[in-house]
């Protein structure tokens, strides 16, 4: 009886203990980390821009050039309807994936309908297959397509590889069938939220 | 396992060290700690900092279960040393995500994964159980040296042949060296520990090999 009470209080102490260790240090921590994450999804949102950054930039210089150049349009600015720079916009699309949730952005040119880059800089797809997605061979393939069509409706459509014509269509990766179907949801529910937002 | 003697009246300093670095090390001899040195080889960087997390999370997590083995019920050991394991390693990942957020991207969950390293509750339960608080630190200071040292050979030779460069900087040049992107892809990891592990027993004096324990992770 009397070892099971040292056993019980052993375990409370050193759940305390352990506890008061990670607070503390996640604590002593956060503000760098929360600097680091924003640069981070600052640094996204410039590259999409095509504004350019000094090789290893800190964290102040991104967050500066954002700020000064950058317009952040929506009531939730962590959550924002898209963002803008000089007439260019850029639009968050996010949604599931196969094995995570996928992030990541698309610009329009001027027009609002011309895409001038996509990137997926968040996604845990299949490496080699549906990891494709975040690389360059992929996301350079809507560079000049159109997210919408004359009617002003979603319009973008990921193909079969290979199959893909004019300029709505975007060649998908072969052997990530699922992972493209995913891309092709979130872009269109990208799309159709930009588009709802812009109307009011 | 491929045990060396120890000497006469218990583990000395240097026969401690030299049994985790070498005689006994964690990778190439008790095949522990492989899911790791596969995952995070592809480049030299990587694998240095995977190691200077492992030789801190065992070291401390030595340094804490030698401390209280007096203590610690037998019934809950096991919970115990998990308890005190992740909490250093949530504590380095912590301190990555803070001061070194590139590299904190690219392990990705490896560090996070260091609390299932079968090398550092296996210190812990082997080594640190048994043993004074200064010769538990010396061990687990080994241990993770030992691991660090293949990982920065496995390392070095990924990234090297993979991409033609050691620590970023160009080594061969891109003039006359095709890299082979084979070896950063996940089947190059296996080749190359493979290739190193049967290396070392090749060239190792012939210990007694026949009870050798099985893989972990």
């Amino acid at each position: 009886m009397k070892s099971s009470l040292f056993t019980v209080v052993f375990g409370l102490v050193l759940g305390l203990v352990c506890a008061l260790v990670l607070t503390a240090t996640a604590e002593f921590i956060k503000p760098r980390r929360e600097a680091n994450e924003l640069a981070e999804r600052y640094r996204n949102i410039l590259e999409i821009f095509d504004i350019p950054l000094a090789e290893g930039a800190a964290n102040q210089d991104i967050i500066r050039a954002f700020e000064d150049k950058v317009t952040i349009v929506g009531s939730d600015s962590a959550n924002p309807d898209y963002y803008r720079y000089a007439q260019f916009i850029a639009i968050p699309a996010q949604g599931p994936g196969l094995w995570g949730p996928i992030e990541g952005l698309i610009g329009l040119a001027p027009d609002g309908v011309t895409i001038t880059a996509v990137s997926f800089y968040k996604q845990e797809e299949t490496p080699g297959l549906g990891g494709e997605i975040a690389g360059k061979n992929f996301t350079d393939r809507f560079i000049g397509k159109k997210l919408f069509d004359a009617a002003g409706r979603p319009a973008l459509k990921i193909v079969r590889p290979g199959k893909a014509s004019g300029d709505y269509q975007v060649d998908a990766i072969s052997g990530a069938t699922m992972t493209s179907d995913k891309v092709q949801a979130l872009i269109t529910a990208a799309a159709e939220k930009f588009k709802s937002t812009e109307s009011n | 396992m491929a045990q060396s003697p120890v000497p006469i009246g218990g583990p000395t300093a240097k026969s401690t060290f030299l049994d985790g670095l070498w005689a006994n090390n964690p990778i190439f001899c008790q095949i522990l700690g492989i899911c790791s040195a596969l995952a995070v080889t592809t480049r030299l960087e990587n694998s240095l900092v995977m190691g200077v997390a492992l030789i801190f999370v065992i070291a401390m997590s030595n340094l804490a279960v030698s401390i209280l083995r007096h203590l610690i019920p037998r019934r809950i050991r096991m919970i115990v040393e998990v308890a005190i394991i992740a909490t250093f390693v949530i504590v380095f990942d912590q301190f990555l995500k803070g001061y070194y957020w590139e590299m904190s991207k690219q392990l990705g969950p490896y560090v996070g994964l260091i609390i299932t390293n079968c090398i550092v509750m296996g210190r812990a339960e082997a080594y640190a159980l048994q043993n004074k608080t200064a010769l538990s630190v010396i061990d687990g200071i080994a241990n993770g040296l030992g691991y660090t040292v293949i990982l920065a050979i496995i390392g070095a030779s990924r990234e090297l042949i993979g991409t033609g460069k050691i620590l970023g900087y160009e080594v061969l040049s891109g003039n006359w060296y095709v890299p082979n992107h084979f070896f950063i892809y996940p089947p190059g990891a296996f080749i190359a520990l493979g290739l190193l592990i049967w290396l070392i027993r090749a060239i190792r004096p012939q210990e007694d090999d026949s009870s050798q324990s099985g893989a972990g992770s």
